[in-house]
């Protein structure tokens, strides 16, 4: 019998209850996006625990679209927008959106929604959460059996740990006809995941949103009616 | 139930006589109802000495000038109904008495014109020899049917005592009320004040889950020492029996509100209630075991001011003008929205900040434009690698006021996406928002 064989012979006999990190036994909330739900180690956001994800490009457009995908599979979600910066112009149906006057209200109400039970996936945007607020909506999430998501720098107690960071190098631009600066169409996202025992990490392409009302009629050209000068 | 009629003639003097004798009437009993052209006037008499009642109806009537009124009580209304306004026949007795179970047998020896017939059908009961209620009552339902229809039937019923209008709908129960007060001393301690405030919530929505209702409104009332009482109304997002809910709403009201004097007694009352409301789901979806749960928790958090809110997008030009915020109803849960399939794709989304951002911004000239190269903020100074733009908007002559911005798409050298603004009308840049 080799090393490696004996040692996980004698954790099985020691901890006969353990399951292998990649066997957990809690359920998710898929993602939506297929390279996501394998770069998380149980499919998805965890159901009934705390996941953060450092606020930077994608993590909002990412968690967007997951929010879409609860309420497609049968479920609910919302959207805390706690700094009130969600623009109707582009804003999905399907995910419940919660605008809080200020960040108290945000907690309290991410707190109450996430113990209900009724909203499989929940995502605080914007409202920074200290040690106990951490402490509190983790025992919220567990009471509900909810996924929820922070857009928060602090980790503490989330069960999965998420990071996403532009890769420059990789933006695709459309050309400019007019000589200008080139519009961004394409941007590269570089995502990492962390939890217990697990580290993993995918490249997405994300394209970007523009403002399609515009005074100029020509979506290339930049509008040049404006202020006199 | 004990029906009083009582019958007034039309008076020259008075236009409605029965609806301006109603209200002494309430003094004898609890409920009264005008009847039909005014001339009749009914009294409910249950669980009172029916008689007494009825002789004292007839004093007040002929008190208020109606000498010719007349009383009748029975336990059909049609029977006193006929007696009230055609009397006895050969008789001049004001007061009559049907004794119980009496009805028929009074109706029977009364012609058919007392059920008030329609004309054809009477000519109709005329023409085949029928006069008296009990000549109509005697005959056979079938046969009734058959030569008369479905009217025919009607009067049938009426003559033999047989009167399903209800005259007085069934009284509704007392909304839920609690209260407490004190003779020995005075409160003052707001902790013992919350404490008792949330038992009598407990016990009104205790009361309220026991009638199937949710109260839409409660008013609390504080007696002072001082004799003046404080009132305040309390309205949820959703009528519910919750004392959770309840309760959380009278902490948040009792934090604001300003004593003058130690308190002597606390009531709160249900003012407005709706049933319970059950909605009917679907067995395959999977949100329906929940949504009652979710739609509880958005009118907490509703109550808690953090209403659930749609975008109403309109055409504006400025981004941050464009969207209007409403309010939604936290019913909205049970909803299944259409998914698009556009919304499935990630997409970098704009997010604009609340409060925009003033930058100091160092530019290059393009083209007429100070084009940004690069800015200092909060989180210090970032290089810019890429400024598309400016998308140039301008209006609001004819608005509140005008406006002209240069919109900025910046790629930073670290990679976000800002967007910067240039206030073309009082050279300031701001930081607008950012992809995210």
């Amino acid at each position: 019998m080799s090393r490696a064989a004996a040692a996980r012979q004698l954790l099985a006999s020691r901890f006969p209850d353990a399951l292998p990190q990649a066997q957990q036994s809690w359920s998710a909330v898929p993602t939506g996006v297929a390279e996501l739900d394998r770069l998380f180690p149980a499919g998805g956001f965890p159901r009934g625990r705390l996941a953060t994800w450092t606020p930077g490009l994608g993590a909002a457009a990412l968690l967007r679209v997951a929010a879409v995908q609860a309420v497609r599979s049968g479920e609910r979600s919302v959207w805390v927008d706690a700094d009130r910066s969600v623009i109707g112009d582009g804003w999905p149906a399907g995910p419940l959106l919660l605008r809080p006057p200020d960040r108290a209200g945000a907690l309290r109400a991410t707190a109450e929604l996430a113990r209900s039970g009724g909203f499989a996936l929940i995502v605080l945007d914007g409202a920074t959460a200290e040690q106990t607020d951490l402490v509190r909506l983790s025992r919220a999430a567990h009471e509900g059996g909810t996924a929820l998501v922070l857009l928060n720098r602090a980790t503490a107690l989330s069960a999965l740990r998420v990071h996403s960071r532009p890769v420059l190098s990789d933006y695709a631009w459309r050309p400019s006809r007019v000589g200008d600066a080139a519009d961004l169409e394409t941007v590269r996202v570089r995502v990492e995941a962390r939890a217990s025992g697990w580290l993993a990490h995918t490249v997405l392409s994300l394209p970007l949103w523009h403002d399609d009302l515009r005074l100029s009629l020509d979506p290339a050209l930049p509008d040049r009616r404006g202020a006199g000068r | 139930m004990t029906y009083v009629c009582l019958s007034i003639p039309p008076s020259p003097t008075a236009a409605a006589p029965a609806a301006e004798l109603a209200p002494r009437l309430l003094e004898l009993v609890p409920r009264v109802r005008v009847g039909e052209a005014g001339a009749l006037l009914w009294a409910d008499a249950r669980g009172l000495p029916a008689r007494p009642a009825a002789e004292e109806i007839l004093a007040r009537a002929r008190e208020a000038g109606h000498k010719e009124a007349r009383v009748a009580l029975a336990d059909v209304p049609i029977a006193a109904e006929a007696a009230a306004r055609y009397g006895v026949p050969q008789t001049t007795i004001a007061l009559i008495e049907i004794p119980a179970g009496g009805s028929r047998d009074f109706l029977a020896g009364l012609p058919l014109i007392v059920l008030r017939p329609e004309p054809s059908l009477h000519h109709l009961l005329d023409g085949a020899g029928l006069e008296l209620c009990g000549e109509l009552s005697g005959l056979d339902l079938a046969a009734v049917e058959i030569r008369f229809g479905a009217e025919g039937v009607a009067l049938w019923r009426l003559a033999r005592a047989d009167d399903r209008r209800r005259v007085f709908l069934p009284v509704p129960p007392p909304l839920p009320t609690a209260s407490l007060e004190w003779t020995d001393y005075t409160l003052r301690d707001p902790s013992q004040l919350l404490f008792i405030v949330n038992r009598l919530a407990g016990n009104v929505c205790a009361s309220l889950r026991t009638r199937g209702e949710g109260a839409r409104a409660l008013v609390l009332m504080l007696e002072l020492a001082d004799g003046t009482v404080v009132e305040r109304r309390l309205r949820p997002t959703r009528p519910n029996a919750n004392p959770r809910t309840w309760t959380r709403l009278l902490q948040r009201d009792l934090d604001r509100v300003r004593l003058s004097d130690a308190i002597t007694a606390v009531r709160l009352g249900v003012e407005a209630v709706a049933p319970s409301q059950a909605v009917q789901g679907d067995l395959l979806d999977r949100g329906f075991g929940t949504a009652q749960s979710a739609e509880e928790a958005l009118a907490r958090a509703a109550d808690d001011g953090v209403p659930v809110v749609a975008p109403e997008v309109s055409r504006h030009p400025l981004l941050r003008r464009r969207t209007r915020w409403l309010e939604q109803p936290p019913s909205l849960v049970w909803a299944r929205p259409q998914i698009l399939p556009d919304d499935t794709l990630p997409q970098l989304a704009l997010h604009l900040r609340h409060q925009p951002e003033s930058i100091e911004v160092e530019t290059t000239d393009r083209r007429g434009y100070q084009v940004p190269r690069c800015y200092r903020g909060r989180d210090g100074r970032h290089e810019l690698v890429s400024a598309s733009g400016p998308d140039c908007l301008s209006g609001g002559q004819w608005e509140d006021a005008p406006y002209a911005w240069e919109m900025y798409c910046c790629v930073r050298r670290d990679g976000e996406i800002v967007l910067l603004a240039r206030d073309a009308l009082r050279q300031q840049w701001e930081l607008a928002g950012e992809w995210r």
